[in-house]
């Protein structure tokens, strides 16, 4: 009878072969679309490639404007530069790789689109370079975490309004809050993010660290200054109530 | 973890935190980021668990990342994708 649970070597096989059947490709052998990687770019019509374009890219618009807002850091040029993007993109979608990450490409292209066009032409003054955070910064920054955030530190940033933390975002130097963005927002991994600002790995990683530092520092700033200004707010409201009392 | 992360581990940058440094602050983003390889995530995830600042650290981290994600959250204007299409449509990318 224990025969029957001991493994044979065809169960092992059929297992292992099941295994295999069962296996998802890597990300990156996923096609972008139904067909995507079986697309020969070079055999397109100009109609087939537009309409391929179409369904492909356009998809990002919004994310794309998104990331041109954090880039111009105003809506006009951001429109400016999300279009200029997209039409470099489709005077070279023949050189993008059907099958790769289209999403990534996309954001290089705007990233470089920014960095030769606008970059040069900035309606706000360009800022010092740096993160603007400096050591004593830093090392407060690290402080909120030893003593811990008081409760209502940490309500008040769960509930901050989007205008304070995109100011905070504007804030920082722009080598910081673009991979910032890109990670947190886009959640592209650190070697995607190499590749879409021309950078190393490394220089990426510590960006990254540097623009969280000063992200936090400036956003539990602002929500320190909210919260106090509820716990006036409400203290006022208190005392009119009690001198509202005391008249009856 | 690797080399690269030694450019934020500068003595003037090391922050004493509870006995937890900027490093240990990096390691907890590279958990967040899903960066970490199965080894140094078992030795992160048990690490926070019985540190009280990092586990507020990487709570706060997550609150941030939050905000963040949903304050970037904008729409392109209508008129964009138009543009962007009639612009396209004079553009020729075939030989």
């Amino acid at each position: 009878m224990l025969t029957l649970y001991a493994p044979t070597e065809t169960s092992h096989e059929q297992v292992f072969r099941l295994d295999l059947a069962g296996m998802t490709p890597l990300p990156s052998e996923i096609p972008a679309a139904d067909d995507g990687s079986r697309i020969d770019p070079k055999a397109e019509t100009d109609e087939q490639r537009r309409d391929r374009f179409e369904r492909d890219a356009m998809q990002y618009v919004d994310q794309l404007y998104s990331g041109a807002l954090r880039m111009t850091r105003n809506p006009e040029d951001a429109e400016d530069l999300v279009q200029e993007a997209y039409a470099r993109a489709y005077s070279s979608f023949h050189q993008y790789k059907p099958g790769t990450n289209l999403r990534a490409w996309l954001f290089r292209i705007l990233t470089n689109t920014y960095i030769n066009i606008y970059r040069k032409r900035q309606r706000r003054p360009q800022e010092a370079d740096g993160d603007g955070l400096e050591d004593w910064q830093m090392a407060r920054a690290a402080e909120h975490t030893s003593s811990g955030l008081r409760s209502a530190e940490t309500e008040a940033l769960d509930v901050l309004p989007d205008s304070d933390v995109k100011n905070a975002l504007a804030e920082i130097s722009e080598d910081f809050r673009i991979p910032v963005y890109l990670a947190d927002v886009e959640g592209f991994a650190y070697k995607e993010i190499a590749d879409i600002l021309d950078v190393p790995i490394g220089t990426v990683m510590s960006r990254l660290h540097r623009g969280r530092r000063s992200l936090r520092e400036l956003l539990t700033d602002y929500a320190a200054e909210r919260g106090i200004k509820g716990a006036i707010e409400l203290q006022k409201e208190q005392q009119a109530k009690a001198s509202e009392e005391a008249q009856k | 973890m690797t080399h690269e992360t030694q450019d934020v581990r500068t003595e003037s940058d090391r922050a004493e935190n509870g006995g937890c440094t900027e490093a240990r602050i990096e390691s907890i983003y590279q958990y967040l980021d899903g960066a970490l390889d199965s080894a140094d995530l078992a030795e992160v995830r048990a690490h926070i668990d019985g540190c009280p600042e990092c586990q507020s650290e990487h709570d706060l981290e997550l609150i941030i990342r939050d905000v963040v994600k949903r304050s970037c959250d904008e729409k392109a204007p209508r008129s964009l994708k138009d543009k962007i299409l009639h612009r396209i449509s004079e553009l020729k990318t075939t030989g």
